[in-house]
């Protein structure tokens, strides 16, 4: 029988604490278990060092920590294997639904905003709650459990913030702040710190670093260039809608030419109206842009108003609403006047050429003073500058459609005449 | 013939349970022993399976411990609780149940082919 002596259960229990083993009790069964199969098998003048490498090896598959987790699992998880089959049910279900729900979004087919729920509450709530309570308990140390809980809690809440966005919900602004305030405050400086530390996870903490931050900017750039697009998208919008109004002005200048509209008293009154109508609304949208900018520009100028991106921005509409409405919502003088223009064209497309649904046009037929929307109110109460830009350019060039229909009204009035 | 560890490792909690029910106080390494003895090393009890289970035991209290110093290193003794004892009995008879079953299924299917 081998006698073992102190140095050499020193050097054993160094090697076991060494091997990865945590828990106190476990090294010291393990141990007293080397020990014994020392003392019973090894001759007295065997090679002790020999022997006992060969001995702990057989007592795991790779490495011996493998017990310890093995004691871990069946110690803190009697229900392991249910919540792991949870968890991977949970994890598919949330990964096809949330795809599915993306997919009928952009389809615009119903049962979208359902799917898109049940992916990302099932994945926030049920999902990454188990992945955390499942990995944590394989990580060494309190730092390492720490990560994974902020990790977690992190990749839970910017899955609810984009939920909440989506289903419009209050509160997205307050979690997206706390997630992105979370993940680059806490988690991402102590996860890059933590990996860098460890040379076996250097490489890995750097990648995966640059990776997180690589795509939570991207994410965080489609979101800040929406409005930049809708912006400049709204710029497009306002030239091509002038260039059309301008088509159509010329246009109607022609016919009046064919039909030599200087006998015509009611043609020429047509046009006298019609032009002072629409450079009445070119002047007042020359007059917001240089009220609400504070410029002394002479005609509108898009080109001035992409150069001064400021002025195009979405949340500009403060002081072209204040322009236009008084402060109980009564309709200041400029767009009273407006209105009054295109009552009186009806008046005489209705007296003159016969033509009953003028209004149609400018949809202000349909305004009930009992509703609180009116036409004035639709178009151009708190709307941005550069949207109340266009929706004037429409009317301009509604007016010319308008004209239009009266012009070809009278063009066809001896043929219908003539057919009667 | 030494079983596999996917036969033992369902029946390994019984087979503790047992050993410490007719030995009053066991250690890790006694057990590993007394059973390779007993079943005349066709079962043979790895530390990788052996102490991860004494450890779920002494968690849902089916097991006491005492620790007695052997020189410089701790020995840590094993013995039933009471709740231990009652376990212990419904896991035997269980497996014993179990057995009787699977050789009857076996049987059959033995017949049947």
């Amino acid at each position: 029988m081998y006698c073992l002596s102190d140095k050499q259960i020193d050097y054993i229990l160094n090697d076991i604490r060494a091997r990865g083993v945590e828990m106190e009790d476990l090294q010291l069964n393990l141990l007293d278990h080397v020990c014994c199969i020392i003392e019973q098998k090894l001759e007295v003048n065997g090679d002790f060092e020999r022997f006992y490498q060969t001995t702990i090896a057989s007592f795991y598959k790779q490495e011996l920590w493998e017990i310890e987790e093995e004691t871990l699992i069946l110690l803190t998880f009697k229900n392991y294997y249910t919540m792991k089959k949870i968890m991977i049910m949970t994890g598919g279900v949330s990964a096809f639904a949330t795809i599915m729900g993306v997919w009928f979004k952009y389809m615009h087919w119903p049962g979208a905003s359902a799917l898109l729920s049940l992916g990302i509450l099932s994945g926030c709530l049920v999902f990454l709650p188990l992945m955390f309570i499942l990995k944590a308990r394989e990580q060494p140390g309190k730092i390492n459990k720490f990560l994974t809980a902020t990790g977690a809690l992190c990749a839970m809440m910017i899955g609810l913030s984009f939920l909440f966005k989506v289903m419009h919900w209050p509160g997205v602004i307050g979690l997206i702040y706390f997630s992105t305030l979370l993940m680059a405050l806490v988690f991402l400086p102590l996860y890059f710190y933590t990996g860098i530390r460890n040379p076996a996870t250097r490489v890995n903490a750097i990648s995966s670093s640059v990776l997180i931050i690589l795509g939570y900017g991207l994410i965080l750039l489609l979101v800040n260039t929406r409005p930049y697009i809708q912006e400049h998208a709204g710029r497009h919008a306002n030239q091509f809608l002038q260039q059309s109004y301008e088509v159509m002005s010329w246009q109607n200048n022609a016919m009046y030419k064919d039909l030599s509209a200087k006998n015509n008293e009611p043609l020429l009154m047509l046009n006298r109206q019609c032009n002072n109508l629409c450079s009445d609304i070119e002047k007042l949208k020359v007059e917001l842009i240089n009220k609400t900018n504070d410029v002394a520009l002479n005609k509108v100028d898009y080109n001035y108003l992409e150069i001064h991106s400021s002025t195009i921005r979405l949340d500009n509409f403060d002081i072209p609403t204040s322009l236009l409405f008084d402060a109980d919502l009564s309709v200041k003088p400029a767009l009273l006047d407006l209105r009054q223009q295109i009552n009186s064209l009806d008046e005489l497309a209705r007296t003159s050429f016969k033509i009953d649904d003028f209004n149609h046009f400018f949809e202000i037929s349909k305004d009930d003073p009992a509703q609180a929307t009116t036409w004035e109110k639709e178009n151009f109460y708190r709307t941005p500058l550069s949207y109340l830009l266009r929706n004037l350019t429409q009317v301009q060039l509604n007016v010319r459609y308008a004209e239009l229909s009266c012009i070809a009204s009278y063009r066809d009035m001896p043929l219908q005449a003539s057919l009667n | 013939m030494i079983y596999s560890s996917e036969l033992i490792k369902g029946t390994l909690k019984t087979i503790v349970l047992k050993l410490l029910a007719d030995n009053k106080r066991m250690y890790g390494y006694e057990i590993t022993q007394k059973v390779k003895e007993v079943t005349k090393d066709k079962i043979q009890i790895t530390e990788g399976a052996l102490y991860p289970t004494l450890h779920a035991l002494e968690d849902e209290g089916l097991v006491t411990t005492e620790s007695e110093f052997i020189g410089k290193r701790v020995r840590k003794y094993y013995s039933l609780s009471a709740a231990g004892k009652t376990r212990t009995k419904e896991k035997v008879s269980e497996l014993a149940d179990f057995m009787s079953t699977m050789k009857f299924l076996l049987d059959i299917k033995t017949k049947n082919a």
